[in-house]
Parts: structure tokens; sequence; C-alpha cells
């Protein structure tokens, strides 16, 4: 856990951070965000005793950092800078390999440690291990630097926009990946960004800084609902409301869904339904269970009991799966021209639907004006 | 370098220049016969100087150069210029000791002197060498070391006797044991001025870095140092010295005086300070605040630092400057010599003195060949410190 306690920070008549208070839970990421020059590389600093500050304390683990001293501190804590500061002489195994190599790590596990970051982070070992710093790209070299704070496994991270470099579809990746190993590893993590898709992303909290102070600090989605002020209202974009549905999870909004096989579906098409019921939506399968289309209602049809003809469906262009937010669903569900979107798994097996009014409300729910 | 972008059509310039040179010299003396060592001599032309075979050799590499320089850019045609720029360099100096042995024979106080023919020629021959390597793909090592053959060449036609009729070699001889002890005399003044001048310069540079008050004073003063002619530099030292010498005799039995070794020793260190100081400055100024950062925020401690970022970045840069020191010594301790410290110079001013030109040359080039020697071999130790990663690379 790391706990700020009421911390400043003053370059001569200049209060880069300003009387700031908060705390992260173990295990958490916490994602500070805010314009340019408001403090948050500062505030990074200021956990691993790169800066000392001019008042209050940081608490990591209930023990002052002051207390602690700063080589053994920062052993414990990977730090990715801003700048990322790759090792010019080094190439990329040597550079990712260092914490361990200072940590008297065998050569062979050192060399076994550094092929599976670079793997981890996406790049080819094979190809990449013997590059020097130089010789990469700006997004590379950032992949590099992540890959070498996280070398020696510690349980805290600092990172200081680590995908900054990276283009948008890179990046992605790199967050979900990022997402997905901190699930597994758990580490408490500071992470500053200026890209308010990748805090909402990856953050289980959201720290709002402007001129020093924290504005605002909550869960994304309650930040995205309710702008503590004119300041964040603008900061998070008047798409708030689209932004804001990327922090719920399909799996929590998912509802069942009525399926029927191939077979019977040719045979209801435009006959009036026997039970005398209709369903706004009635997914397709085929005998592996697996969607292969839809059928909707026919409002023409005079009973009002009948579907349209089957319609043929790709689950990979319609379906989200269960980990998606309810932001991709929703576009998925526009792009399609539907009333809801079916939740499948890798195979296409229909596991439920997201219905686009259980959107709506949430959404009336949550934003206030 | 320009002329690799040549394509087909045009010729490549420097070789073709040093070929178009090189053929002129042929018609100026090769050397000039003298019955004395202060004589003015007769001029002898390379095709006059009974060497035919010799003759038609040179001329037949410099028509080869002339050829090459039209050929294409590419790695074989290169290396066929690297050689025949250095048989041109050893057929001259071959020939020069035949011919010299044949002019002389039989006359008993007959002596030759290598005239502006053969240093053209020479000349020529080094341009080509040295033009064509530059742009080689070939491992730095590997280019250092072709450039040395013709020195290496020399030396063994030296030792083993084939130049002895030379006049400068003829002067060897009259001075053989005066020669060793002053090439020492030289060898352990540049020394020891470069080694105080690297354990004064290297600490300054570091405080001139790390304090940063202190950078513009210390570079205006050694820079200030380095703009005084040498020869005045030498002179400054004389009046203190001797003053400190009179008034102090622990001094003075130490041999310190207004004239000779100390005032040489000081002025030659003062000399060496200002690559060595530059370059230490910029050893540590080249690595970044984020590498440093970075070694910092993953709990490096100060030796750590020391050990695995600033030694191996900074030593190759620092000893780059030692390298530049070391060769400006060797040529300013030839000056040190007119305040009586001795050295390869001292036979530079004699020769001066007595209108001997072979006595000139016959100090002027050990002091190269020490330099050239000096000066690649640290090429070479570099070369090997460097990382790889900042070899071809920008910092
Ligand atoms: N060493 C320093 N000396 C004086 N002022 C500084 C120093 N470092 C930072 N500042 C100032 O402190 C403020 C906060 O800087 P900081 O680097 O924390 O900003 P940031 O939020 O990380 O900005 P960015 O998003 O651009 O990285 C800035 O106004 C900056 O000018
Ligand atoms: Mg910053």
């Amino acid at each position: 856990m790391i706990e700020f306690r009421d911390v400043v920070k003053r370059y001569g008549e200049q209060l880069a951070v300003d009387h700031v208070s908060f705390s992260i839970p173990e295990g958490e990421v916490c994602v500070l965000i805010g314009p340019s020059g408001c403090g948050k590389t500062t505030s990074l600093k200021l956990v691993n005793r790169m800066l000392e500050p001019s008042g209050g304390e940081i608490l990591l683990n209930e023990r002052s950092v002051a207390s602690i001293s700063p080589d053994e501190l920062r052993r414990g804590i990977g730090y990715v800078i801003q700048s990322v500061g790759l090792f010019p002489h080094m190439n990329v195994a040597e550079n990712v390999g260092i914490v361990p190599r200072l940590l008297k790590w065998e050569r062979a596990r050192r060399e076994r440690r550094t092929d599976e970051l670079l793997d981890l982070i996406g790049l080819e070992p094979q190809l990449y291990r013997e590059k020097y710093p130089a010789q990469l790209s700006g997004g590379e070299a950032q992949r590099i630097g992540v890959a070498r704070a996280l070398a020696a496994d510690p349980p805290v991270l600092l990172m200081d926009e680590p995908f900054g470099a990276v283009d948008p579809l890179n990046r992605e990746v790199l967050q979900l990946e990022f997402a997905a190993l901190q699930r597994k590893l758990q580490k408490t993590v500071v992470f500053v960004t200026h890209d308010l898709d990748e805090a909402i992303r990856l953050g289980d909290t959201i720290v709002i800084m402007k001129d020093g102070s924290i504005v605002q600090h909550g869960v994304p989605e309650d930040i995205l609902a309710n702008p503590a002020d004119e300041f964040v209202r603008r900061f998070v974009g008047t798409d708030r409301a689209l932004k804001r549905l990327a922090c719920f999870e399909v799996s929590e909004y998912m509802q069942t869904a009525n399926t029927v096989t191939r077979h019977e579906a040719e045979q209801r098409g435009r006959e009036p339904n026997g039970d005398g019921r209709i369903h706004p939506v009635l997914w397709v399968t085929d005998d592996d269970n697996a969607l292969v289309g839809m059928l909707e209602p026919d409002p023409d049809h005079a009973s009002r009991l009948a579907y349209r003809p089957y319609v043929a469906l790709h689950p990979e262009e319609v379906g989200v799966q269960p980990p998606s937010s309810l932001r991709e669903a929703l576009s998925r569900i526009l792009g399609q021209g539907l009333r809801a979107a079916p939740v499948v798994d890798e195979r296409g097996t229909v596991l439920g639907e997201v219905r686009l009014s259980d959107i709506e409300e949430l959404n009336q729910k949550g934003i206030v004006r | 370098m320009s002329s690799s972008d040549n394509g087909r059509g045009a010729p490549e310039k420097t070789t073709l220049f040093a070929a178009v040179l090189g053929a002129a010299a042929l018609f100026r003396p090769l050397y000039a016969f003298k019955e004395n060592r202060v004589a003015l001599g007769d001029p002898v032309t390379l095709f006059a100087a009974g060497v035919p075979w010799g003759a038609a050799f040179i001329a037949a590499l410099l028509v080869a150069a002339a050829l090459l320089a039209f050929g294409a850019q590419r790695p074989p045609i290169r290396w066929a210029k690297i050689v025949t720029g250095l048989a041109l360099v050893i057929a001259l100096v071959a020939t020069l000791g035949v011919a010299g042995r044949l002019a002389v024979h039989g006359e008993e106080f007959g002596r030759v002197t290598p005239s502006s023919g053969f240093w053209l020629v020479l000349l020529a021959g080094f341009i080509i060498v040295q033009g064509s390597l530059r742009g080689a793909d070939a491992p730095e090592a590997l280019k250092i070391l072709v450039g040395l053959v013709p020195f290496v060449v020399v030396v063994g036609l030296l030792l083993t006797g084939r130049l002895d009729s030379l006049a400068p070699v003829q002067e060897y001889y009259n001075r053989e044991s005066r020669f060793a002890s002053e090439l020492g005399a030289h060898v352990r003044l540049a020394g020891a001025a470069v080694s105080g001048a690297t354990v004064l310069g290297v600490p300054l540079g570091v405080f001139a870095y790390r304090r940063r008050k202190a950078e513009r004073p210390v570079f205006a003063l050694i820079n200030g140092i380095q703009t005084i002619p040498s020869l005045a530099l030498f002179g400054l030292m004389i009046a203190p010295l001797a003053f400190l010498s009179r008034e102090f005799p622990v001094l003075r039995s130490l041999g310190i005086r207004g004239i000779g070794n100390a005032p040489a020793l000081i002025a030659l260190t003062l000399y060496a300070l200002l690559p060595i100081v530059r370059n230490a400055y910029t050893s540590l100024a080249v690595i970044r605040g984020s590498v440093v950062d970075a070694g910092k925020g993953m709990g490096m401690s100060r030796g750590q630092m020391l050990r695995y970022i600033e030694i191996p970045i900074a030593v190759p840069i620092i000893l780059s400057g030692i390298r530049v020191s070391t060769v400006q010594a060797v040529g300013n301790t030839a000056v040190a010599a007119l305040i009586g410290a001795g050295g390869l110079g001292a036979f530079v001013f004699q020769g001066l003195g007595q209108g001997a030109p072979d006595l000139v040359v016959m100090g002027v080039i050990p002091i190269v060949l020490l330099s050239v020697f000096v000066d690649r071999g640290l090429a070479i130790v570099i070369r090997v410190l460097t990382p790889k990663g900042l070899k071809e690379a920008p910092l």
C-alpha cells in the first residue's frame, strides 16, 4: 500500500505538489492524469525518493519511505521513467537484465527472464536481444523500458507514461496485456498518463491533478458520471457518457439469450409464432451451438407475431466477449442496427446478450448533468 | 566521404589528384648527390638514378592508380587502390635506398639526400592509401593496421641497413649513441607531460562538470594556455624557475633550473591539459540525465553507477583526449629542446644551426614515426574499449 499524507513539493516559489493526500491499496492500479506540468512526474518521483518532499510524508506498507535507504527502497520498486533512459552502451538483453544482474542472479536465469519479458512486451527475443538502444524506434525503446522495470518482479511499479510513444494500435495491445498481467500479478502500481482512455482501461482508481493538487479522486465510472467541477468536466470531454461505458464489463450486464437452431429458424420465418409470444431477437445457432444468424420480429406481418426471414451473421462482427466493455457492445449494436449484441466465447457459442435498453438505463442512472 | 557516391562516369577525385601529383613529381629530383653534409648537391631524377626497374614500377603504379580512379567505387577497386598506394610508398623508399647505394658506391664522402620528387611521390602514396581506407568497409582496427604497413616497412628497411646510403641515415650513424638517449629523453618527457596532464586534467574535467560555476573559469584558463605559442610558453617558464632555483637551494638540488627539464615539463604538461580536460568533461556531459535517473531509480549505488554506466561510457572518450594530447606532446617536445630539455628536437635545432638539412630530417622522421605509432596504437585501444552500442550510434 502507498499512502500520500499531505505531501508538498516546492521548487523555489513554485508548488509543484500542493498538499496532496491519497492512498493506493495493495494490488491496485492508481492512474495519475492531468495537464502537462500539473505535478504527475514529481509525485511519482517522491515515492522512490528520486525527490524528497518539502512537507508531508509518503508511506509504503505503513513505513515512511524517508526511513528506508534510497537504494534499498528502489530495489523493490520498478520504475519506468518518462524519457525511457535506456543505457546506450548496453544491448536490449543487457538493459532488461540489469536489475537481475545487480541482484546477482545467475546468467542462465537472467537470460531466461529477459526472453520471457521480451515475449511479454511483444518483441521477438531472437530479433531484439542484441540490438542497441540507438537502433530501436521510440515505441520499442519504451517497451524495453517497461520490461526492464518488470525484470526483478518488484511488488510496486511506478510508470511514467510508459506507452506514450507507442502507436494507438500497439498501445491498445499493450494496455490489454498489461491489464491481463496485472490481474495475475496484483502489483501496486502508480501509472501516469495523458490518455484518458488508457486511464479508464487500466485504473482501479484515477487521480485527476491540476496545478499540483488533486481535483478529483475516484473510480473511473464515478469520475465520468460525476465530474467534480468544470475543469474535470472539460478534461473528461463531452463524450464522457461513451467513455464511461468502457468502465463496465459485458459479463456484468449480460442477459439470457433466446436461441433456436438453424433448422427451426428456417421453418419459423414468415410463419406466425405458435406460442403467441415473440422475442425482440432470436439468435440462430448451428449444430455446435455457434452463432450463425438471427431472427427479428416482422412489424408488417398481420398477426404481429411473426419473424422476418433468417438473417446470417458472423460472430466476429456482431458478437462481444464477456471481458469486453459495454462501449464495445454499444458500438456493435449501433454498427449492425440491432437491439442487442450477442455475447459469445472464442468459438462463437452464444452465452447471452447485452441489450440496448439496459445500456440506456445504466447511462441514465449514472450520468449527472 | 564524397567520392563514395560517385557513379561510374565521374572519376574519384582524391586518387586521381594523387596520381597526377605523383606523376608530375617524377620529373623533379628524386635525390641530391652531395660531397659533404653542408654542400648543396647535384639533383638526380628517378629516371636518371640508374634503377630502371624501380622507375618503371613506380610509374606503372601511378598509371594504375589513375586508371582505378575511373573505376566504380566498389570494394575490390577500393582495395586495389589501397594496395597500389602501399606498393607505391614501399617501392619508392626501396628504390631510393638502392639508387643511393649505387650513387655513393666508391665515393668516400658521397651521400644522397632525398629531395622534392621523393617527398611528393611519398605524399601521393599516402593520399591514395588514406583516401581509400577512410571509406572502406572493414573493421576499424584492420584499417589502422593497413595504414601502418608503410611505416613498418620503412622501419624494417632502416633496421636492415637498406637505407644506409641516405644522408639522414648517415647522420644517424654518426650519432648512434646520442640518438638512443635523445629518443629516450623525448619519450620520457612527452610521457611524463601526458601522465601529469592526465592526473591533473581528468579530475579537473570532472570538477568542471560537477560544479557548473567552475566550468567557465577552468576552460577559460586552459584555452588561454593553449593560445600561447609554445616557444613563448617555454620562454615564460625560464625567468620564474630561474628565480625559484636561485632562492631555494632545495629546488636547485632537485635539478630545477630556469632551463632544462623542469620548465619543459611544466610547459608541456600545461599544453597537454586542454584535450584531456575537455574530453573528461564531455565524457560525463554525454551521459544523459535520463540515463542517470534510470540507474538511480533502479537502486544503483554510487559505485554501481560508476561501474555499469559512467566508466564504460566515459573511459573511451577520456582516452581519446589522452590520445590527442599525446600526439601533440610528441610534437611539442621537439620544441622543448630549445630550452635545453633534450629530446629529438635537439637534432632538428642542431641541424638548423649547422645548415645541415639531413640532420633536420633525421630528427624529424623519428618524431613523425613516434606520433604515428602512438596515435594508431591508442586508436586501436580506444576502439577495443568502446562499447559496441556507442560505436556507430550517437550518444
Ligand atoms: N527540477 C525542477 N526545477 C524546477 N521546477 C521543476 C523541476 N521539475 C519540475 N518542475 C516544475 O514542476 C511542475 C511539475 O512538473 P512535473 O514534471 O511533475 O509535471 P508533469 O505533470 O509530469 O508534466 P508532463 O505531463 O508534461 O510530464 C512543472 O511546472 C515544472 O516546470
Ligand atoms: Mg511528467
